[in-house]
């Protein structure tokens, strides 16, 4: 269920977006992240957890350390089959994401790029949406930090949307 | 004058007499011991007045505490919970949404939380799944239901329902 009024929600959390192009693309769930949303999986959590090991409940690749840090986190996306690259530039036939970090409060953000240039994030619990690489930057997500790309998976939910 | 009191005359008014006063000295005993009862009945009464009076005030004290101290988690619980929802909600590392300081919290209120934790779950489905864990102890999860949040909560509600909690 969307939540009320979720694009001037979002608007107001990420004031960028308000001056960008933006659409919100689906309703909020609390079922799977951005980092699961690059990958085209719209039924996982991927993330490090305090305690994992005992609590076992969230999935993060085998030899990542399960920690909150940024290189964990671009580690985590290296061994689904991303590797580094120069800019924000269109390359068909590849999946492109952009990696967000907030250095002062350690949030990490993905967001995948799609054929028309913009770019989709799942915002955390809340929803899919459609935007500009600048309407993401700010207080919560900070700033992009870096881009990371692999051969286009076939099938990809995400890249499918537009 | 010995022989007026030796005679039969006598010897019945002396034991009339004696018999008289016996009897006055028992019903000034018997008046005594009424009087003692009453005044003993009358402090037993007030007695039981105040301890009346007392276990009344006892039960209202624990009917406040019976019927408030939920009231009171549960309204703890909701606006912690409100501005964990709030200012985590777009956060995807579970790791930073878990050390939210509401989160913390909430995890610190122990296991009377538990039935407005999984009442919040229901609904939202929210990630709660980590404070129920350290809560309760319990991992009511299959291990192939890892990182999928509709089978984890469905999971700890069961949990819930089966413990008359949810």
């Amino acid at each position: 269920m969307r939540r009320p009024a979720a694009e001037d929600d979002l608007k107001r959390r990420f004031p960028r977006l308000a001056s960008t192009r933006f659409a919100v693309t689906s309703d909020d769930t609390p079922a799977y992240n951005c980092l699961a949303w690059v990958l085209g999986d719209q039924a996982s959590w991927i993330s490090p957890t305090l305690f994992d090991e005992d609590l076992g409940l969230y999935p993060w690749p085998e030899g990542v350390p399960r920690e909150n840090t940024v290189n964990a986190w671009i580690l985590a996306l290296e061994s689904y089959g991303f590797t580094h690259c120069e800019d924000a530039s269109l390359e068909p036939g590849r999946d492109k994401v952009a990696v967000y970090w907030n250095e002062t409060t350690q949030e990490i953000h993905f967001a995948l790029q799609l054929a028309s240039g913009l770019w989709t994030s799942k915002v955390g619990r809340w929803e899919d949406i459609n935007h500009e690489l600048d309407g993401l930057t700010g207080d919560r997500y900070g700033k992009v930090i870096g881009f990371l790309s692999r051969p286009a998976a076939t099938g990809n939910e995400t890249s499918a949307k537009e | 004058m010995r022989d007026f009191v030796q005679s039969e005359g006598a010897q019945q008014a002396l034991k009339a007499l004696s018999e008289q006063i016996t009897r006055a000295v028992s019903d000034t005993y018997v008046r005594w011991d009424n009087s003692l009862l009453r005044r003993k009945l009358h402090e037993a009464e007030q007695e039981r007045s105040l301890l009346e009076q007392e276990n009344e005030e006892l039960r209202r004290a624990l009917e406040a505490i019976r019927t408030a101290g939920p009231k009171d988690i549960r309204a703890e619980f909701s606006q912690l919970a409100a501005q964990w929802h709030d200012e985590t909600g777009h956060m995807s590392s579970a790791i930073s949404f878990t050390q939210h300081p509401a989160y913390l919290r909430i995890i610190g209120m122990g296991p009377a939380v538990v039935p407005f934790i999984l009442e919040d779950l229901r609904r939202t489905q929210a990630h709660w799944f980590v404070a129920l864990r350290l809560i309760t102890g319990e991992t009511p999860i299959r291990p192939e239901d890892r990182g999928n949040v509709q089978r984890l909560a469905d999971a700890w509600i069961a949990w819930g329902r089966e413990r008359g909690l949810a």
